[in-house]
């Protein structure tokens, strides 16, 4: 009860005119800032910063959480009309996304990203108002050996994304797994793998590889093709541009279970959005029946991390507002912001400043609602940029790359780094090696090796510790469960290519 | 495609040798737990010999005979990859508006589009939108170059 | 500004740009640009190299000192003119509020009495926490467990979890957590007692020789015009005692005021970086 007369009270404050000017204003930005590549909500908020001193704290932080969820729509236009990932957290948009919308289906991308993103911010807001403190003792269980096997479980997932060749997709993850190792190494002060850079001493930016790998890759093998060839085969009349109820019966589960996902991911300080989304797409592509579509356009593949990466964002929220504690980049900077207006977020935040805590959850239904029409509205303008001329959308996307990566840090390096992966992923395409291992392993092999031996500090050495904690011991014994029908399929497939391989191909 | 298939695993073998090596250096094992070199040996390991099995494959298995890249379009492709690579060279010389401006026209026109009016539009309004968004808007310091 | 977006190191550039410009100290206003990278080498490269330039200054923190000590940076101090020092930010040792553990007498006890088996949480092995826990150690002849972090945020996250036994954090960022009451503060490594936190003992006063000032300031390049650096010192003094750098600044993130002109930062510099390289040395990180 007290939860919703908490909740009533938000409203109040959420549904003064400033206050639904301050949420537009929060989603307009954070959209923009998620369609420009490299440029981040972190950033967006500092940009917004200055311009909120002296405003009411409430009405400031109702703008900065718009910035954080909106980015997380804007971030899907770009991955879906130039497979240019506007936000970390977008790349597994890409995989699918960009193939819909060559066969002329960016509309139905966009739409069901957009509906997604609304179902799981909405469901994430309900259960952040009702279940926060619930949650947040959960995931303080989550210690180094939790997020090991949690990784562990996120690995074995991955294996079902090797695409064609399960040996090439094993490369592909090896290389992201050394591209994760490359700087200053945490546990030990000591640099590996810099080459000398000194960019490299604090790692390989996800940013810049995920553009090169998509982005530059996309254009070079689309200048290869033929001149003239039609960029998109597509049908843009209106009645193509929304996703039919089949596309809605495809995604409806992979909404729910990218929304928990999501949720839970984004509430562990380690992880964050784009470690939601990975796993939010390995898991729908494990569970379909048809895992063969992943890839080549499956509408479940953008709904999953789509809905997943919306419902971090508001559950990052949850360890700043209830305990105190920034997971991520954006909300360190909120958190900056909340003390320079004197407001401390920490366990007393819900009893000293009750109007504050419920006007911004209050206001994240709105925000979720004014995005969800905005995207949905603006769908045909967005496709139209799929109208371009050829020439003049491909000298755009390198430009926008360009200039994008190079606003990250403000440095060139980034730059180059992108363009070097740019051709790598130029010659993967080509070799028929897929580039989702590697960015996954790029993020998720960070966090793995590092649990790895922080546990292993915890215990004195002994693996012990990944079994006697009950959470860890779960975790890895489903990741085993995950593995049987893979390697059941394996050894069958393994027969088949036998006989196979007695049939010369042509 | 083949032959291409095959440098490239030699490339990757070459590489993990590269990885083991620097692996080396940096100690396995420290304190009874895992030290800064334990995971690039394992990822070392692990290329080399899925680089191997990869070269073995190319040559147990048959593959198409199609070239790597379309001859056609190789002229497209390193014109591209050239210009784009001097734009970035010379962004601080040239800063970056002014140097952005001389790729876009020079790009699109490269790629077959060859209707002066709309490259000189190109040539205005694509640096000046992304001038006033990065730089103006928010607040990135883009290179100036020698003119500031 | 050698760091990324809301970092210790981001809150006091963007202080110092907002106080500078409410109060008119100086004729322009003065624009942050983060620099991220190597641990500050990035940016203090970068800065380094504007040499003669009176339109740059970068702030400092202990990667200032750290980052070229380990041999990760091409410059060090020496690249440097200072401006001037500003405030110190200290360290609280903390334990999770239900832990058995109440004082630090019953925490030299229980580590004294099984060694290695009390853990601590920090943010990286060659952090101002393994620095402090370093120094810890050796004057209690106790032997703890470090378990390094990626961020404070991390670190307090496994305070709260009981993940870790003790944990180090500056005062600004526990603050919530201890008034929340989720974690108790055993001792601050300050000359004084914090006067937030009056009731929290310093570690001399326990008998243990532990103070740690982390020293945050200004610096510009080298060749800057006398009077480019005498015009910014003053102004960055100036800004020091004003108002609203007092309350909005340094009250809020529990800091102690040490402002400095160009000269005694300096010495500050030199004194700051032998300290560092002592412990560098004695923990075998460098040679």
């Amino acid at each position: 009860m007290e939860i919703l007369s908490g909740l009533a009270q938000g409203f109040a404050v959420a549904f003064t005119p400033a206050n639904i000017l301050f949420a537009l204003v929060g989603v307009t930005v954070g959209q923009l800032i998620g369609v420009l590549p490299g440029i981040g909500p972190p950033a967006g908020v500092a940009l917004l910063l200055p311009l909120t001193f002296g405003m009411d704290p409430t009405s400031a932080m109702i703008m900065f959480a718009g910035i954080y969820y909106g980015a997380m729509y804007g971030g899907t236009i770009t991955s879906v009309l130039i497979n240019v990932p506007g936000e970390a957290s977008s790349v597994m948009t890409t995989l699918d996304g960009y193939q819909l919308a060559l066969q002329g289906r960016a509309g139905a991308a966009l739409g069901i990203a957009a509906i997604g993103s609304f179902i799981a911010g909405i469901s994430s807001v309900i259960l952040f108002s009702f279940f926060a403190w619930w949650l947040v003792r959960a995931a303080l269980h989550f210690g180094p050996p939790e997020y090991f096997a949690l990784m562990v479980l996120a690995f074995t997932l991955v294996i079902g994304l090797t695409g064609r060749s399960p040996l090439k997709g094993f490369i592909s993850l090896l290389l992201g797994l050394f591209l994760s190792i490359v700087g200053v190494d945490i546990l030990t002060g000591l640099p590996r793998f810099t080459f000398g850079q000194l960019k490299l001493l604090s790692g390989v930016e996800f940013v810049p590889v995920a553009m090169g790998l998509f982005g530059i890759a996309e254009v070079l093998s689309s200048v290869e093709e033929k001149e003239e060839a039609e960029f998109v085969k597509a049908d843009l009349r209106l009645r193509n541009l929304f996703p039919t109820i089949q596309d809605w019966v495809m995604s409806r589960w992979a909404i729910l279970r990218g929304t928990l996902i999501g949720f839970f991911v984004g509430i562990l300080p380690g992880a964050g959005a784009t470690t939601a989304s990975m796993i939010s797409y390995a898991v729908e592509k494990r569970l379909s029946q048809t895992p063969e579509r992943f890839g080549r356009g499956a509408i479940e593949g953008v709904a999953g991390p789509e809905s997943s990466n919306n419902a971090a964002a508001v559950g990052a929220l949850i360890p700043l507002i209830t305990l105190g504690i920034p997971g991520s980049a954006t909300t360190a900077v909120m958190m900056g912001a909340l003390l320079m207006y004197g407001l401390r977020p920490g366990p007393l935040l819900f009893q000293q400043n009750p109007q504050f805590v419920w006007g911004l959850i209050a206001s994240m239904f709105l925000g979720n609602l004014l995005l969800l029409a905005m995207n949905t509205m603006f769908i045909p303008a967005f496709t139209s940029v799929l109208r371009l001329p050829r020439a003049i959308l491909n000298a755009f996307v390198i430009a926008f790359s360009v200039v994008g990566v190079y606003s990250i840090d403000n440095s060139l390096f980034d730059v180059w780094l992108m363009l070097f992966f740019g051709l790598v992923g130029f010659f993967m395409k080509k070799l028929e090696y897929p580039a989702a291992p590697l960015l996954l392993a790029l993020v998720l092999g960070e966090i793995l090796e590092m649990s790895l031996r922080q546990s292993l500090l915890m215990s004195q050495g002994s693996p012990l510790i990944f079994l006697t904690r009950p959470i860890s011991a779960s975790l890895l014994a489903l990741s085993l469960v995950t593995l049987f029908p893979l390697l059941y399929r394996g050894v069958k497939g393994l027969s088949l290519a036998r006989k196979a391989s007695m049939i010369p191909r042509t | 495609m083949r032959t291409a298939d095959a440098i490239i695993s030699l490339l990757l073998l070459g590489f993990s040798i590269y990885v083991i090596v620097g692996a080396l250096h940096l100690s396995y094992m420290r304190g009874g737990v895992p030290g800064p070199g334990f995971a690039p040996l394992w990822i070392g390991l692990g290329l080399g010999i899925a680089s191997a099995a990869n070269l073995i494959r190319t040559w147990t298995t048959l593959s198409p005979k199609v070239s790597l890249v379309e001859p056609s379009a190789i002229p497209r492709l390193v014109g591209l990859a050239v210009m784009t690579v001097l734009w970035v060279a010379v962004i601080p010389l040239l800063g970056m508006v002014p140097s952005l401006a001389l790729f876009m026209a020079g790009i699109v026109w490269m790629l077959g589009m060859r209707r002066w009016p709309i490259l000189f539009l190109l040539m205005i309004l694509v640096p000046l939108g992304f001038y006033l968004v990065f730089e103006r808007w928010l607040g990135v310091p883009l290179p100036r170059g020698v003119f500031r | 500004m050698p760091f990324g977006v809301g970092g210790g190191s981001d809150i006091l550039a963007r202080n110092i740009a907002k106080v500078i410009q409410e109060e008119k100290l100086l004729p322009q206003p003065l624009v942050v640009v983060n620099k991220p990278g190597g641990s500050g080498a990035v940016g203090y490269s970068y800065v380094a190299s504007k040499r003669g330039d009176p339109y740059v200054i970068a702030t400092v923190s202990s990667s200032f000192w750290t980052t070229p000590l380990l041999g990760q940076s091409p410059v060090n101090y020496q690249h440097f003119t200072p401006v001037a020092g500003l405030v110190y930010d200290t360290y609280l040792l903390l334990v999770n509020q239900n832990s058995a553990i109440k004082s630090l007498r019953d925490l030299v006890e229980v580590a004294k009495r099984s060694p290695k088996l009390v853990t601590v949480g920090g943010t990286g092995a060659t952090s101002d926490d393994a620095v402090v826990t370093y120094i810890f150690q050796k004057e209690t002849g106790i032997q703890l467990n470090l378990i390094p972090f990626r961020s404070g945020g991390e670190v307090m996250t496994a305070l709260l979890g009981r993940q870790v036994t003790i944990a180090w954090a500056n005062p600004g960022e526990a603050i919530g957590q201890i008034e929340g009451k989720l974690a108790r503060p055993l001792a601050v490594a300050a000359e004084k007692r914090l006067r937030q936190l009056p009731e929290v003992p310093t570690f001399k006063e326990l008998g243990i020789n532990l103070v740690f000032r982390q020293l945050r300031g200004v610096v510009m390049p080298l060749d800057v015009p006398r009077d480019a650096v005498k015009i910014m010192e003053t102004a960055l003094l100036k800004m020091a005692k004003s108002k609203s750098w007092q309350q909005n600044y340094v009250d809020r993130n529990m800091l102690v005021p040490a402002p400095m002109g160009s000269e005694e930062f300096g010495k500050a510099i030199v004194a700051i970086n032998e300290m560092y390289k002592k412990v560098f040395t004695e923990l075998g990180v460098i040679k």
